[in-house]
């Protein structure tokens, strides 16, 4: 008798208990505003980065992170909140990138990823520009005598699994009808300790991250001279800065953040002599970049949703694109000039559309 | 034959015995031989590599990194009070539980050193000299307390001081603005997770185990239920759904649902290491024969008493083995935080190769990485074999 009671109060206790639990959940689901508003909100930005990339993502001795992605996460978060210190950095893995974009642990990806497709679509990723043009390459012995991917016919290929260089070797060796063995790591340092030891005759991945891996090639191994990268590429990768999808305010601000960072890069105007063009302003357009006003008139709102001056703040604490190119770029060998990263000015790719 | 080798001298009984364990016939000698050789070039290449290939500059230079990874230089001093404390607990325990020997001086002496080395770079000299001196004069303090009157007190206050080294941290590191767990990292992150996911681990297993050997139904089939829902998926499962799928399922109330990702990472270790220490407790549970619940009912010990003082005091010191071996192991799992994105001793270590004056050099790093977990896992097992000894376990 009272053992039933027990269990029927025990019952409804719990019942109970879940609804109201489950009556909590409900609200979870009208997030009306955007990500912009919760980045203001917050007052920090998250972005998603890697720390095992030389160039564009490491961890230095004491903690504090650099490279070329960092720096455009700063870049937005200054755009956003005015300080470029204002990021929280969330490592993501080559895994797990898009998930944290989708579940919103991330406000934006900026993480050597590659624009395709099926991420733009499939993925929910909103791709913003391309920061950096790379393109696939391969790296073999200096000595092994190879000189062009048919020679590599029957070799044990090394690449890193569950990227764009994994599918995308498949493909171009396929078409070639070369006959190969693939053989995946987790990460570079692993695939540099095979082909030290002799288990791959090649080295695939992004031509960015070959020529930092070959450079710093351990000397007891032979140093970078020990390695040569073929010339021929094997795919298009545009890397660039992510946003989640269906945000397009958010998507905005941060691609005119990047265009910004061109758009001024064209102009000249950088880090030190930003100053100056504030109060004054060659012409229309560098009042329209800088947000300030012109020949008496007001400055121009795009009706981003952001401070009007926000390039100001990002060129004084970040720089522009090519101050950021060559502190984090051109010490790994990537030169900018005569390259696809040059200023479409200068014969390269890298061009933004007007900012007015 | 014992009696026999030992009437011999030394250079013959050597002979004797190289001959009897290593060549006593042909098939062994060849096992000898190829052993043998084998270990010599493995101990060749591995000294070769530690002694001359290896650049211990990526960790020297990074010696912060490895223990605190991003953990911010200017919020450092939250972190010195605990170690501080941990160092008096630790000399004052090792004062009034046991007595140092030669050998033991000779070992703590060169650990501590090394510690010293590692740890002392620029003004850390003294913060580190500092925790040294507390750890020896409470050491030297212990021995004058123990046996009089005051080594009881001493005791409570060296356990009381134990169990108060984690809050302490916990509070420090959160006190005024605090640190963002996010940013936690290296050593401390392994350790931290470590300590919270045995300190609370412990006393959940302890419970779940005597849940399940309850005599309530409901009670025993939600703990046998945990148990084994919980052992039924692997770790990094477990902290991947803490990631991605807890916000979804925890209440709104009290921002429960936005509980920070390091909380998240605890409540796993804790909740995953008690479901095995579980097991492992109801092995022990189950040593217990039942003429000592039948003693106790006898001598009017209530059920809670009973408990207490008479079953698990027992139990626990029969599986004191298997439960280190649990503690050990969820130690080493702490590097498995990498998938929450925490940058621990592991992370910081492979993070090395993408500095620029270190590109893809990560063997001295993942080398000393090795070392630090070694060096905690084998601490703790040989304190449980100290204490092992001391309850006479598989003595009496």
């Amino acid at each position: 008798m009272t053992r039933s009671r027990f269990l029927r109060f025990a019952v409804v206790a719990l019942a109970a208990f879940g609804l109201v639990l489950f009556a909590c959940n409900d609200d979870d689901d009208n997030k009306g505003s955007g990500i912009l508003q919760t980045v203001t909100d917050r007052g920090e930005l998250k972005c998603g980065v890697k720390e095992t990339q030389p160039g564009f993502g490491f961890l230095s001795p004491d903690g504090s992170r650099s490279g070329n992605d960092v720096e455009f996460c700063r870049a937005v978060a200054a755009a956003v909140l005015g300080n470029a210190n204002k990021v929280e950095f969330v490592p993501a893995s080559a895994q797990d990138r898009f998930e944290l974009l989708a579940s919103g642990e991330i406000d934006v990806l900026i993480r050597t990823t590659t624009w395709t497709a099926s991420r733009d679509a499939d993925l929910k990723g909103d791709f913003v520009t391309t920061t950096f043009y790379d393109g696939q390459g391969m790296m073999v012995s200096s000595d092994s005598g190879i000189s062009t991917l048919e020679d590599l016919a029957g070799a044990t290929i090394c690449v890193t699994s569950g990227t764009t260089t994994e599918g995308n070797l498949d493909d171009q060796f396929q078409a070639r009808g070369i006959a190969y063995t693939p053989l995946s790591f987790e990460d570079d340092a692993q695939i540099q300790a095979a082909f030290i030891e002799g288990r791959c005759d090649g080295w695939t991945a992004d031509k960015s991250n070959l020529a930092g891996q070959r450079a710093n090639f351990p000397d007891s191994a032979g140093g970078s001279a020990a390695l040569t990268i073929l010339g021929e590429t094997l795919s298009k990768e545009p890397l660039g800065p992510v946003t989640p999808d269906n945000d397009s305010e958010w998507h905005a601000v941060v691609q005119w953040v990047v265009f910004g960072m061109i758009i001024a890069d064209e102009f000249d105007i950088t880090s030190e002599n930003v100053g100056s063009a504030v109060s004054s302003p060659a012409n229309r357009n560098v009042a329209r970049l800088l947000g300030v006003g012109f020949d008496g008139n007001a400055p121009d709102d795009f009706g981003l949703g952001i401070p009007l001056d926000f390039m100001q703040k990002v060129l004084a604490q970040v720089g522009n694109f090519n101050e950021v190119y060559q502190r984090t770029l051109t010490p790994i060998g990537l030169g900018r000039e005569g390259s696809l990263n040059a200023s479409w000015l200068k014969g390269g790719a890298i061009y933004a559309p007007p900012m007015r | 034959m014992q009696a026999q080798l030992s009437s011999l001298s030394g250079p013959l009984l050597a002979r004797r015995w190289v001959q009897k364990n290593l060549f006593s016939n042909r098939w062994n000698s060849v096992l000898t031989v190829i052993t043998l050789t084998l270990f010599a070039v493995i101990a060749y290449n591995l000294l070769r590599f530690v002694l001359v290939s290896a650049e211990w500059e990526s960790v020297d230079v990074n010696r912060r990194l490895l223990f605190l990874a991003t953990y911010p230089s200017a919020e450092e001093w939250r972190l010195w009070p605990p170690l501080w404390l941990f160092s008096g607990v630790a000399g004052l325990a090792y004062a009034l539980w046991s007595r140092v020997s030669r050998r033991e001086i000779v070992i703590l002496g060169a650990s501590a050193a090394f510690m010293f080395l590692l740890l002392a770079e620029g003004s850390n000299g003294a913060l580190v000299a500092t925790g040294t001196l507390i750890a020896v004069g409470a050491y030297a303090g212990g021995r004058r307390l123990r046996e009089t009157r005051y080594d009881t007190t001493a005791r409570r206050v060296a356990i009381g001081g134990g169990v108060a080294v984690l809050p302490l941290a916990l509070i420090l590191l959160n006190a005024g603005d605090g640190v963002r767990t996010t940013v936690w990292g290296g050593v401390m992150l392994n350790l931290t997770l470590a300590t919270v996911g045995i300190g609370f681990g412990f006393p959940l297993g302890v419970m779940l185990a005597l849940g399940r050997a309850s005599s309530l139904p409901v009670v025993r089939l939600a703990c046998a239920g945990y148990i084994e829902f919980v052992r039924a998926g692997p770790l990094i499962l477990w902290l991947a759904m803490a990631r991605f799928v807890l916000p979804d399922f925890l209440p709104t109330v009290g921002g429960l649902d936005e509980v920070d990702l390091v909380v998240r990472a605890m409540m796993v270790m804790a909740g995953f290491s008690g479901a095995y220490i579980a097991e492992v407790v109801r092995g022990g549970l189950q040593t217990i024969p039942r003429g000592q619940r039948e003693a106790a009912d006898a001598m009017g010990l209530n059920a809670f008493q009973t408990t207490w003082y008479i079953v698990l005091p027992q139990a626990l010191r029969s599986v004191i083995p298997a439960l280190v071996n649990r503690f050990v192991s969820l130690w080493k799992d702490t590097s498995l935080v990498v998938v929450l994105g925490f940058v621990d001793l592991l992370g910081a270590a492979r993070a090395i190769s993408a500095q620029p004056d270190f590109v893809g050099r990560q063997a001295a790093a993942l080398l000393f990485a090795a070392l630090v977990f070694w060096t905690v896992a084998f601490t703790m097992s040989r304190l449980s074999l100290r204490i092992e000894r001391h309850l006479g376990v598989g003595e009496r």
